[in-house]
């Protein structure tokens, strides 16, 4: 992908962008919700609420609105939030890491344990081992999560005692062997301080959370890889492949896969920018501080302010994301790059 | 191959052996309670919701509150005054303070401290502010007397109780603002320190070596109070042990939680109602006999201990039992279907005729469970229900802008600011040119004398004036404006191992750290 083709692909980004943040602009302001009556909160006066009102700016043209709401949330500076009272920059910046650490893991386990599932499962079409993966991700794919979550807490909290129930780290780790703030992901903070009693800490919390969030990644690599992959492997150059006497694991990872990579990148890109937001079920359900319980927090508070500003964010991930995923793409594939 | 997945396993089983006892605990005695919603705003001078429960552990009022055990009336009792007296014109309380208090930044507690904070909260004017609204000056004739100016007569000694905007802080805090407490600073004189506070996720409060009223025998030394939203997740920790204190639980699973190894279900009578204001300016809802036909269509056993499972009790009119001034002799209406279509008929509203719209606040379960109940009890005797759920930002507008054109019944939840049966009967029912929470629009001058009467006897006789409250609520009861549905309990789980706890009404949801040992 040249320059040329990669500026296009940046300008169309910051319009798709630019039109979400309108979108969103304009829907918060046409909600029959008075937004100065919720940023005074219950039973204040009308004085307080006119003196919000005020203070807001709500008072002042639309598009003159509009103006200042877009042009601090280019500094990065979103307002404050109604519920919590406290800059929303700073909000997300302690709440996206946690739901980035989780998801993060999710994508990976997605990679090293869906993608090779995936291949393996097409190397014998119909086989055992074919049968047993396509059961198991529609298993994966199809139970909800908050009910895989409960179980998950019910078998090994409460029936095996091996994993903790909820939160980031032990009330004993935060208490006396707290982790030095520097990225805001605990487990590479933890790392980074050498603090290794908190990681094993951390560790622990982890597993729970990350690998219910990877049933459904893990399932759609799978999935995917093991359809693509079916497809490459009735091609001619598979057949000559085999005919010029290459091993079968030569043949599976090194040429079949390399195409059939781009159809499972593409689905696992959509999947990592949709589990920021969609993460939270499991959020909720592990206690777990992340950016989705902190939107739908907003949401159900009609937090007018946080809500634009997560849904600018996640329109800027996924933008990104799918940015990558097509570089990706290309470096994969050299036609892609012609285009 | 084999032997390096011997030699992996060894390694991972070694981190995880590591991982099994992270750090001793330093033998530190801690308590941990989880609370259903997270805190806000942890200004002493603005905070208006449940950031009580820290607050009051930080920072203590002039006053406490403290109700009656067994039927016994309420009393005051000394906090950071000692002593109080208030003048024959009632304009002028003086308290006598504390000798020897500091702030947890070493400043000393002196009559210029309490001047501070109420100078403080009342410029600031949010939250809770208004209940100084009479104060007009605070005198510090010496140090440890303060001397309060009003422009009209109060019960100063119930207002210094208030759990909120009543509480002291050090004037070293000069001019700081509430963004200065969010960021997680406390300078007060309570029994704990606040050590960390993450905004909505959890505060962290450490033992004041220096608090003036010393610590109980196995005292708490640091205590956790966090935020679980999920009520599920708050009642596995509570039977985990991972937590010692939790509330909001889930009332279909109290009695599994009571009948818990090492675990208890505290369940106390709180100052906090749920009630249905009906339309009073409108027909046919103006007729009080209407009224009390409706309030006879709810079936409030049936509601109280089935679909509440017992956590609630039916109400006597509005002012909630257990709070002076309850109108212990108020009617109570039972559910009586019959009695309730003769009586429609003898208001001369025809069967099937009348249609009723109520509003509720969405998300709010014993709301919308209230409501469904209503709309199937009233559609027996021929009334047709309208549930409107909104936020309660929707609901509220809606009701002050017409109440010609406003809904018929507003079901909404109260709790006082302060201890006083006034709050009740006074926001809900006074008439009033602007509508605030009078949603009922209820307009009645001799009831409006009867509780302004009373209230004007807090300062100087309390039992007259909380008679006088009885009275009124008795009136209202009978005029029926608004359907009296049930009084809230406060229902907590706890561990076995704690000891001390116990509920205060007055400060709802707090838990008084300093009273617990374990």
């Amino acid at each position: 992908m040249g320059f040329k083709v990669l500026g296009k692909r940046l300008l169309m980004a910051c319009v798709v962008i630019f039109c979400v943040s309108v979108l969103t602009f304009l829907a918060t302001r046409i909600l029959p919700t008075d937004p100065a009556a919720l940023y005074a909160g219950p039973r204040a006066s009308t004085a307080k609420i006119e003196e919000a009102r005020l203070r807001l700016g709500l008072d002042k043209p639309l598009v003159l609105q509009y103006a200042q709401f877009a042009g601090k949330a280019l500094t990065g500076d979103f307002g404050v939030s109604y519920r919590t009272r406290q800059p929303i920059s700073k909000d997300i910046k302690k709440f996206l890491p946690a739901t980035l650490e989780l998801v993060f893991i999710a994508m990976l386990m997605a990679v090293v344990v869906g993608i090779p599932l995936g291949v393996l499962a097409a190397s014998k079409p119909k086989g055992c081992l074919d049968q047993i993966s396509r059961l198991g991700a529609i298993g994966m794919a199809s139970f909800p999560v908050f009910w895989i979550a409960m179980i998950f807490q019910l078998v090994f909290f409460s029936w095996l005692n091996w994993l903790p129930l909820s939160g980031q780290f032990s009330r004993e780790t935060m208490l006396f062997n707290p982790i030095t703030v520097v990225t805001g992901f605990n487990s590479i903070d933890a790392i980074l301080s050498g603090n290794w009693a908190a990681l094993s800490d951390v560790a622990r919390h982890l597993v729970l959370p990350a690998l219910t969030l990877s049933l459904y990644p893990i399932a759609l690599a799978m999935r995917m890889t093991r359809s693509a992959m079916g497809e490459v492997m009735q091609e001619h150059y598979i057949t000559t492949a085999t005919a010029m006497g290459l091993s079968r694991r030569e043949i599976l990872f090194r040429f079949a896969l390399k195409n059939a990579l781009p159809q499972t990148i593409t689905v696992l890109g959509l999947t990592f920018a949709f589990s920021l937001t969609g993460a939270v079920l499991v959020e909720v359900i592990f206690a777990w501080p992340g950016i989705g319980s902190y939107v739908t927090a907003a949401i159900l508070a009609v937090d007018f302010p946080v809500i634009m500003a997560v849904t600018l964010v996640g329109t800027v991930i996924y933008v990104l994301v799918n940015l990558l995923v097509d570089l990706a793409q290309a470096s994969l594939d050299p036609r892609v790059a012609l285009s | 191959m084999s032997i390096n997945l011997r030699q992996l396993a060894l390694a991972i089983t070694a981190v995880c052996s590591l991982a099994v006892g992270p750090v001793a605990a330093a033998d530190k005695n801690i308590f941990s309670a989880t609370y259903g919603q997270g805190f806000i705003d942890i200004d002493p001078s603005s905070a208006n919701s449940n950031e009580i429960a820290l607050i009051a552990n930080v920072y203590e009022p002039l006053v406490w509150y403290t109700p009656g055990e067994d039927g016994a009336d309420a009393t005051f009792s000394p906090a950071l005054a000692t002593s109080w007296e208030v003048s024959e014109d009632q304009l002028t309380w003086t308290f006598k303070l504390r000798d020897g208090v500091v702030f947890h930044d070493g400043t000393a507690f002196t009559s210029e401290a309490v001047k501070y904070s109420i100078q403080r909260t009342q410029t600031l004017d949010s939250g809770s502010a208004w209940i100084w609204w009479m104060v007009t000056d605070v005198e510090t004739p010496d140090p440890l007397t303060a001397v309060f100016k009003l422009s009209d007569p109060a019960p100063l000694d119930l207002i210094a109780s208030s759990a909120y905007a009543a509480w002291m802080m050090s004037p070293s805090i000069g001019d700081k603002d509430s963004a200065w407490f969010n960021e997680g600073n406390a300078i007060g004189t309570g029994p704990f320190k606040l050590r960390d506070y993450q905004p909505g996720v959890q505060a962290v409060l450490e033992r004041n070596p220096d608090y003036w009223g010393g610590a109980p025998e196995g005292g708490i030394d640091i205590a956790v109070l966090e935020s679980i939203e999920d009520s599920v997740l708050r009642e596995q920790k509570l039977l985990g042990g991972q937590t010692d204190w939790a509330q909001n639980l889930e009332t279909d699973n109290l009695a599994a939680i009571d009948a818990a190894d090492g675990v208890r279900v505290n369940r106390a009578a709180a100052f906090q109602n749920f009630f249905g204001q009906f339309n009073t300016a409108r027909p046919p809802l103006d007729n009080a006999d209407v009224r009390r036909a409706l309030s006879m269509a709810f079936p409030y056993d049936d509601f109280v201990n089935n679909i509440m499972g017992g956590t609630v009790t039916q109400a006597r009119g509005i002012v909630p039992l257990g709070m002076p001034g309850h109108a212990a002799d108020a009617v109570q209406y039972s559910y009586d279907t019959a009695a309730a279509k003769a009586a429609l008929d003898a208001a001369g509203v025809a069967e099937g005729s009348l249609e009723l719209t109520v509003t509720y606040t969405s998300g709010v379960p014993e709301a919308q469970k209230a409501a469904e109940v209503y709309k199937a009890s009233l559609a027996e005797i021929g009334v047709t229900l309208n549930l409107e759920p909104m936020t309660w930002e929707a609901q509220w507008e809606r009701a002050k802008a017409d109440p010609a054109a406003a809904q018929d019944i507003f079901m909404m939840s109260w709790w006082p600011t302060y201890v006083v049966a006034y709050d009740f009967l006074s926001s809900l029912f006074h008439s009033s040119d602007e509508i605030a929470y009078n949603l009922a629009y209820y307009n009645n001058p001799d009831f409006d004398t009867m509780i302004n009467d009373a209230n004007g006897l807090l300062a100087n006789d309390q039992a007259a004036a909380y008679a006088g409250f009885a009275s009124a609520g008795k009136v209202l009861a009978d005029d029926a404006p608004a359907l009296f549905m049930y009084d809230t309990q406060n229902i907590v789980g706890i561990n076995d191992s704690i000891k001390g706890y116990s509920f205060n009404p007055a400060y709802s949801g707090v838990v008084f750290l300093n009273k617990l040992s374990r």
